[in-house]
């Protein structure tokens, strides 16, 4: 190691420790300070049954006046809910096209180059697409019958054959109930698309190219993004402004408001995006766990007959 | 319990600037960029933190005339940027692998020599 080297690594190491010193330093002094949004004083109770007539003169901040109109202009309970859809809904907006370009950046970067029709593949027939199987042998120690057998999770299967629908029913529970409890569009969308890892494990790729279609999911995609402009721009049309609740209903028992089909959209585009990601990702593995009884039986016969092949050769050289 | 989480969050940040400064392998850089997001989420988590507060949802049968909120705009946005940090993270995996394709190596100062 010459002096230079040396050199730079004490400059990495010092600018590292001054980072951390005043970033700790800096800790101290926020967390010794008082909170951002102090709601000690607001009385939540009677903000909830009457949100109208509730003082929001001396508020302090914006968490405050959220807080204090979040029941006399939004129908949601939830308020992260309401400040992501209600409160900064072109925000929103802006933070959903972030994921279309993530997406479409990870589809033109893994496609496959080259060949034509794997690149078609993700666009028009990702079901048909399927590759020769790898066998797995297990001829091992003495045993030279030239018997081959194939690996297939069968605890797997029959996990994720009870549990898919579970997944998607609760995903799908948090994005729809995002207004009134935890959660929202974001979150659920995020669950809902664990499903394919659920597939992929279970009944490997060609299992993963049967059950989706990656280029129907990207551009289902687009069209929740235009469904969630067009909720945003009916609001222009009623009059209001963008992202306003043209559709507003809030009498206590029945709740209903219009940024909850924003939300819907956000969360089906979430579930499509992370979905069409994690397909890519994984066809870019392309190492197949498991496959399906079909397939098996055409390369078990094929694979007896390159064996009984294997076997005349043998023969053949002995004599 | 609020001093431990702005100091893990700053040591978060600082371990990923480590590990993007001094590591070659680029998976480790990937690495180092993903602690420096959780560190920065963590960090805004924390500020809007409120001893005593609850989550800012009103299930009325769960509170009560003394209880209030923690701050709900800080988590609104983390909520967006640990989804976008993902995605973002999924899109430099793609890359890493395409160069691994292309160069057969993950090493970052072999990546940057000719090849002729």
């Amino acid at each position: 190691m010459n002096r230079k080297t040396r050199i730079r690594k004490i400059e990495l190491f010092v600018s590292l420790a001054v980072i951390l010193i005043i970033g700790v330093v800096g800790a101290a002094r926020m967390a010794g300070s008082a909170p951002t949004y102090d709601g000690s004083r607001t009385d939540v109770v009677g903000l909830y049954e009457n949100p109208a007539n509730y003082d929001t003169a001396d508020a302090d901040g914006v968490s405050d006046i959220i807080v204090k109109e979040n029941n006399q202009y939004t129908a949601a309970l939830n308020t992260v809910y309401s400040v992501t859809f209600n409160f900064r809904g072109y925000d929103t907006l802006g933070e959903s096209f972030i994921l279309v370009g993530a997406i479409a950046g990870t589809m033109a970067i893994l496609r496959k180059k080259g060949n034509k029709a794997s690149a078609q593949a993700v666009g028009t027939d990702a079901g048909t697409v399927v590759k020769p199987m790898k066998v797995v042998d297990y001829r091992g120690g003495a045993k030279k019958k030239g018997k081959t057998y194939r690996q297939k999770p069968v605890i797997m299967q029959s996990c994720a054959n009870i549990l898919l629908p579970f997944t998607l029913v609760y995903g799908w529970y948090i994005v729809l109930h995002g207004a009134m409890s935890p959660g929202g569009g974001f979150q659920g969308g995020v669950i809902s698309a664990g499903i394919v890892l659920l597939v992929y494990l279970a009944f490997g790729l060609t299992g993963l190219r049967k059950t989706f279609h990656p280029g129907f999911l990207h551009s289902s995609e687009t069209i929740a993004e235009i469904f969630y402009i067009c909720v945003g721009l009916a609001g222009v049309f009623a009059g209001m402004n963008f992202c306003f609740n043209f559709v507003f209903i809030n009498n206590g028992t029945f709740r209903e408001e219009s940024a909850m089909l924003m939300n819907d959209a956000v969360g089906y585009h979430v579930c499509a995006g992370i979905c069409c990601l994690l397909i890519m990702m994984l066809e870019a593995l392309d190492i197949d766990m498991g496959a399906s009884d079909e397939e098996e039986s055409g390369i078990a016969k094929k694979a007896a007959l390159s064996v009984n092949a294997q076997e005349l050769t043998y023969r053949e050289a002995d004599i | 319990m609020i001093l431990e989480n702005f100091v893990a969050s700053f040591f978060l940040i600082a371990l990923g600037l480590y590990c993007m400064a001094t590591k070659k392998n680029l998976i480790k850089i990937l690495i180092g960029m993903g602690l420096c997001d959780y560190g920065a989420n963590l960090l805004i988590v924390s500020v809007g933190f409120n001893p005593g507060g609850t989550a800012p949802i009103f299930t009325i049968s769960e509170l009560s005339r003394d209880s209030f909120f923690v701050d709900p705009v800080p988590q609104a946005l983390t909520l967006t940027s640990i989804v976008i940090g993902a995605c973002t993270t999924a899109m430099v995996l793609g890359l890493v692998i395409r160069i691994k394709a292309k160069y057969g190596t993950l090493d970052s100062t072999k990546i940057r020599k000719l090849r002729g």
